[in-house]
């Protein structure tokens, strides 16, 4: 990874999974430093999507990762996810209802990941192939209460939502490394409330979503 | 991975703090053992992992070796309760170490902060108290300071995090190479949260760790082979001691249907899914990426050690799992073991259709969305 990174390669994706959360934080570092000096030098920069993720798909266009293609239908939807699998689940559902989408990116499970909601939020509020956007978050961490901050604050496109682990007791690592309820953090409720406060309708179950994007796209129209 | 006291403690000494004398016992017997060596004062204390050991009674003084033999049998077997584990934890262990007069009592700890996306530095005047509590009530009795990764915990940033909590200027000195070998320990061990609380001042003016907490990051442990050792230690439920051996992501949660599926995200979402459909999880476990029959015969037999599970759901998306080998491994399971539970089969994505196939005329129940899967179970597991 970093042998890429050192080598100009721009888009790095880390599908990776269980690198220790040590060595992460210091590549996450060495990445950001060559990203700032290629970008200072008029470069375009270097990014690192992951680990522990499945990877991002821009229909029509490219596909890096192990995302399954023939789920995927060309539309204007795009979707930002820290699971895997689930993602596949609704993506699905998403084609299934006649909504394709623009870009799918999966961030990744971990505690300490290259590129977090807030940085692929902007990217799609400036995409013009992308109408509305779904966010997929879990347990554990803070991001999707910032994400929730920077949605209320400079998001003009509608968002949805959708938080897993509802269920899930504190203290238990469910399966993602960064998915875990620690020290009163991380709690699915604590997201949904922080998304809900900032418009961003929460679906229940992955089925809704589409509902949902029917409802925000026709308000905006 | 929580280590135990004693285990925290003996790497900390390894790094060079001054951790009181003590060793570990598992019986009354041996406790008396080590204190006639210590030849003083001990404090019998638990091994569980739990906060509030103390009031729930699972720390004891005891002056002679005949006390640490009364009070270690005393804890020893006992269920401890406190307000943070309400079903209690029995003590089979017990740290008999020498007893210290402590004067004051600080927090210091390190730990990692997802949203800096570095360690972070922690420290506090008032130790002794759940952290948590005090970050909750006085947050500005925490002073905070973020690790570069690249250049370590310095003087300076130590220094910064002890005045910014009020340290008296006399402490700093003292205090900064306990911070730094904190420090070293944490990162030589792959930890994901290191504490020392408190951290006393006893009479004779030294600065020891009276309590210490350390928890091991799971995905580090392949390198840290000592560590390894304590891992089945660590876990409680004898199931998920197993699943861990075994490599499976499995996490009991006490109900009646029990849960596989590929991908943490989508098997924690199928765990909703069936209490939103009424039912009561038993447990989450992910077979991971790419699975083999197998592995998926292997995830059966784990969940079906829990005799309170009355139904088995399976919920595959596939992108890099394929579903007809998921269909082999169920159908291996089942020749090789007896399963008088129904089961659900939810197949979705790559080779999902041959999956399907080869379910045909057995007595696996389909369903063709999680959500039909879930009401299906939960109805069959009542």
């Amino acid at each position: 990874m970093l042998e890429a990174a050192h080598a100009g390669i721009p888009l790095i994706v880390l599908i990776t999974e269980g690198v220790p959360t040590v060595d992460m934080m210091r590549a996450v570092q060495e990445v950001k430093q060559l990203d700032e000096k290629s970008r200072a030098q008029g470069g375009p920069g270097v990014r690192l999507i992951g680990g522990n993720c499945p990877g991002l798909v821009t229909n029509g266009e490219c596909k890096v990762g192990i995302m399954p293609g023939m789920l995927f239908r060309k539309g204007n939807i795009g979707l930002v996810s820290r699971s895997g699998t689930l993602t596949y689940e609704i993506v699905y559902a998403l084609s299934q209802a006649g909504f394709g989408q623009s870009t799918c990116v999966g961030i990744g499970g971990d505690p300490i990941i290259g590129t977090t909601f807030i940085d692929v939020l902007p990217m799609f509020e400036a995409d013009p192939q992308t109408e509305a956007v779904v966010l997929v978050g879990e347990i554990g961490g803070s991001d999707e209460e910032i994400a929730a901050e920077y949605i209320q604050s400079e998001m003009k496109k509608p968002v949805v939502g959708f938080i897993s682990g509802r269920t899930a007791p504190p203290g238990k690592r469910m399966g993602h490394a960064g998915a875990i309820i620690s020290g009163g953090k991380g709690s699915a409720q604590s997201k949904v409330e922080a998304l809900t406060r900032a418009g961003v309708p929460i679906a229940d179950t992955p089925s809704e979503i589409p509902d949902l994007i029917r409802q925000v796209l026709s308000k905006r129209s | 991975m929580k280590l135990h006291e004693y285990q925290a403690k003996q790497i900390l000494r390894d790094f060079g703090l001054p951790v009181p004398q003590g060793e570990v016992a598992s019986s009354p017997e041996g406790a008396k053992a080590i204190a006639e060596r210590l030849g003083k004062p001990v404090v019998v204390k638990a091994q569980v992992h739990m906060g509030g050991r103390g009031k729930a009674g699972g720390i004891k003084l005891a002056n002679t070796p005949d006390e640490a033999y009364a009070v270690a049998k005393e804890i020893l077997g006992k269920r401890l309760i406190s307000p943070q584990n309400p079903d209690g934890l029995i003590a089979e262990q017990v740290l008999v170490e020498e007893a210290v007069a402590i004067e004051k009592e600080y927090y210091i700890g390190i730990t990692v902060d997802r949203t800096t996306q570095h360690n972070v530095l922690m420290v506090s005047l008032q130790g002794g108290m759940d952290i948590e509590e005090v970050a909750a009530t006085h947050p500005e009795a925490i002073a905070t300071v973020a690790i570069d990764p690249l250049l370590g915990l310095t003087d300076y940033m130590a220094r910064e995090a002890l005045y910014g909590a009020g340290f008296d200027h006399s402490l700093i000195r003292p205090m900064t190479p306990i911070l730094q070998a904190l420090y070293r320990a944490y990162v030589a061990c792959d930890a994901n949260l290191a504490e020392i609380n408190p951290c006393a001042l006893i009479s004779d003016g030294r600065i020891i760790p009276a309590d210490a907490k350390i928890t091991i990051d799971e995905n580090a442990l392949y390198r840290q082979k000592r560590l390894a050792s304590y891992h089945e230690e660590s876990i409680e439920d004898p199931i998920e001691a197993e699943a861990q051996k075994r490599g499976i992501a499995y996490v009991r949660l006490g109900g009646t249907v029990g849960i596989i599926g590929n991908g943490a995200g989508l098997v924690m979402c199928t765990v909703d899914e069936v209490a939103r459909a009424g039912g009561r999880p038993a447990n989450f476990l992910d077979i991971g990426g790419g699975a083999k029959a197998d592995r998926v015969r292997e995830a059966v037999e784990i969940v079906m050690m829990d005799p309170s599970v009355k139904g088995l759901l399976f919920n595959i998306f596939g992108g890099i799992t394929r579903g007809d080998e998921v269909a082999k491994g169920i159908l291996e399971a089942l020749q090789t073991m007896e399963v008088k539970v129904p089961i659900v089969v939810r197949l979705a994505g790559t080779h999902a259709e041959e999956g399907l196939e080869l379910l045909k005329g057995t007595p696996l129940i389909p369903a063709s969305t999680m959500q039909e899967a879930a009401q299906k179970i939960v109805e069959l597991a009542r």
